[in-house]
């Protein structure tokens, strides 16, 4: 995942230390701030899955691995929000791009409960089909972080129709991995669970089928 | 036309006589003319009464698949099975009559008797007999190309298979109603009901749209294993099998065109045969390790019924039974040939159909009453089911690519995603229960 540019490294380096303390002893944070100075605090953007992939190195996460990186991108989003000092209405995605991000997430958690490996293959397929797909760069770039963290909020989003199109090659990924009835029912099922969005009301999700 | 309805008149009208009074006083009263009127309406009667039949096999058939198929695609299915008889009926009046049975002089192909009309010399209740047939080898194709193909493609491809590709194969195997013969049926051609005429034809073109559409979006796994797609609702499948078994009672007891003391050795057959296709296709199944499921031994019944329509006027019953139970067992086995070749068949058209109709026929010539295992029958047998799996197959092929070429036979993804109901008919089979599930449709 690409982070959200930090105001300073300083800030960057606090939020990590606070996220990973009750899970690392000291001298495993020592080693984890030192890769971090070294490798990732001269970047322009903050490379956060790379991170979590070197302190697995460093320390063996194991099944904690999930958790810390969402951990760490939830505190780095919410920093980021509040330094852009924007008000959450004028920040506030479209109904449908709210709707999008419940559906693919309720899909992903699907894939997921089913086989974990899956899941991971979904989001390699996805972000490996990006470059030919036909959708705008933001939109690009936060599928791109969608992808690799399974984290990021969709906030912008693209036109109605490439978030039906994204959606439609999930269905298709699903059909091929898992088989064309499993898929129906984990695609009814999390259309189910956007339905009680509030925004549903204004975006049916059985918009992007 | 007019001569045969007033025939048909006067013979009910005897018939009434002959229940009111008594066969023995009828016989001895009525003159020999007025005997042959009630023969001439006796068979008009029965094959217009099968021929409906045959007809009422058109629901079978859209009850069958339409069963088979997810909830989405229901009415696409449906409407397939409803309207290529439609289509199809009106091409083989048109055109296909004519290439089937006009004088064949040459013994490949009718050359008169296009656009029927009073001018020709026809008997209606054939004519509708026969349409019925060909509405039954386009309207086989249906349930393998189910839940991918798009609706126009089909139907041009049912209009080709009845204008064309069945009544040509139909000229040779069965010759002329007028003059000259067909090329199969003068070397003794034994296909009394259609088992390869009609079913292995149909079988044949839905292997050749089979091929060119390629399986249903993920039908197969990454290793090519097959993976199950139940139907929405196997009560309608159910029904299906009841509706086409008994549709066959007309299909194969109709094809005497007369109606005669052997149609009830033909309907035993027949009956026999399904019956033994069924107890062996469950055999099949327990044998081969695999859940005894009701859509297989539906379609056990449908391959004996298959099998058992070239052979059913000239074989003992015991040779029905022999005949049907093999048909059964060669099903279960071509469904996995079928699904090995990840060839998608949603139905098990090709295993039912087209395998189960070329062993009918092969049947019909080592059991033929009187004449068992002639060498030499068996071959006119076989050069037969060979010539019709060349002929269809290849032409159903060349015309299947051309039309994917032209119009695109396939449907999208997105298209199979949202089901076929909604995207070609837009109507869907179950608004208020498919709201719920998925692609109910766009607001």
């Amino acid at each position: 995942m690409i982070a959200p540019k930090m105001s300073s490294p300083t800030e960057l380096r606090q939020i990590v230390s606070r996220t990973l303390q009750a899970s690392l002893n000291p001298a495993q944070m020592a080693a984890v701030l030192d890769v971090l100075d070294r490798e990732f605090l001269d970047q322009a953007n903050f490379a956060l899955t790379d991170f979590v992939n070197r302190i697995d190195q460093l320390v063996d996460l194991g099944d904690r691995k999930n958790g810390m990186r969402a951990l760490l991108a939830r505190n780095l989003n919410l920093v980021h929000g509040a330094a852009d000092g924007g008000s959450p209405a004028a920040a506030a995605p479209r109904p449908a791009v709210i709707v999008f991000d419940a559906v693919v997430n309720a899909i992903h958690k699907a894939v997921d409960l089913a086989d974990p490996a899956k899941a991971e293959v979904m989001c390699a397929a996805m972000a490996k089909g990006l470059g030919a797909a036909n959708l705008g760069p933001p939109f690009k770039a936060e599928l791109q972080a969608w992808c690799q963290d399974r984290i990021a909020k969709f906030t912008n989003g693209g036109p109605d129709k490439d978030l039906a199109t994204v959606v439609h090659a999930l269905y298709v990924w699903c059909c091929n991995a898992l088989g064309p009835t499993a898929t129906d029912k984990l695609f009814a099922n999390a259309m189910r669970e956007a339905e009680r969005l509030p925004e549903a009301a204004q975006f049916p999700p059985r918009r992007l089928c | 036309m007019r001569n045969a309805i007033t025939a048909m008149g006067r013979g009910l009208g005897l018939l009434i006589l002959v229940f009111a009074f008594g066969s023995t006083a009828f016989a001895a009263d009525v003159p020999a003319t007025d005997v042959a009127h009630l023969a001439v309406a006796l068979n008009a009667v029965w094959v217009a009464v099968a021929g409906s039949l045959v007809f009422f096999m058109q629901a079978g058939f859209a009850m069958l698949e339409s069963g088979m198929v997810r909830a989405k695609n229901t009415v696409n299915v449906l409407m397939k099975n409803y309207t290529d008889m439609c289509f199809g009926g009106i091409a083989f009046w048109m055109v296909g009559y004519g290439l089937m049975f006009g004088s064949n002089p040459s013994g490949w192909l009718g050359v008169d008797h296009f656009f029927v009309g009073q001018d020709h010399d026809v008997d209606y209740g054939v004519l509708f007999f026969q349409m019925m047939f060909a509405a039954t080898a386009a309207t086989v194709v249906s349930g393998a190309l189910a839940e991918r193909v798009r609706y126009p493609s089909y139907i041009i491809g049912s209009i080709v298979i009845t204008a064309l590709i069945y009544p040509v194969f139909g000229s040779w195997a069965w010759g002329s109603l007028y003059a000259g013969s067909g090329w199969l049926k003068a070397m003794g051609f034994i296909d009394f009901a259609g088992s390869t005429v009609v079913h292995s034809l149909g079988g044949w073109c839905a292997l050749a749209g089979i091929i060119v559409l390629g399986p249903r979006l993920g039908r197969y796994g990454d290793g090519g294993s097959a993976r199950m797609i139940p139907g929405h609702n196997l009560t309608m499948v159910a029904l299906g099998g009841f509706i086409l078994w008994l549709g066959w009672f007309g299909f194969n007891g109709g094809s005497t065109l007369a109606a005669g003391p052997e149609i009830g050795g033909i309907i035993l057959n027949t009956h026999l045969a399904a019956s033994a296709g069924v107890v062996s296709a469950m055999l099949a199944m327990v044998l081969f390790g695999k859940p005894i499921l009701m859509t297989t031994t539906i379609n056990g019944g449908l391959a004996g019924l298959v099998a058992i329509t070239a052979g059913c006027a000239t074989m003992d019953p015991l040779f029905a039974v022999t005949t049907g139970f093999l048909a059964g067992i060669l099903m279960v086995i071509a469904m996995d040939i079928m699904d090995g070749m990840r060839w998608d068949d949603p139905v098990g058209v090709v295993a039912v159909h087209g395998v189960c109709g070329a062993w009918g026929t092969l049947a019909a010539g080592m059991f033929k009453h009187g004449d068992m295992f002639n060498g030499g029958q068996i071959l006119v047998q076989l050069l037969g089911i060979g010539v019709a799996f060349v002929w269809a197959f290849g032409t159903a092929y060349a015309s299947y690519r051309l039309i994917d070429y032209l119009i695109r036979l396939r449907a999208s993804s997105l298209a199979q995603q949202r089901g076929l109901d909604f995207v070609e008919h837009y109507e869907i089979g179950y608004p208020e229960f498919q709201r719920d599930v998925l692609h109910a449709g766009k607001e």
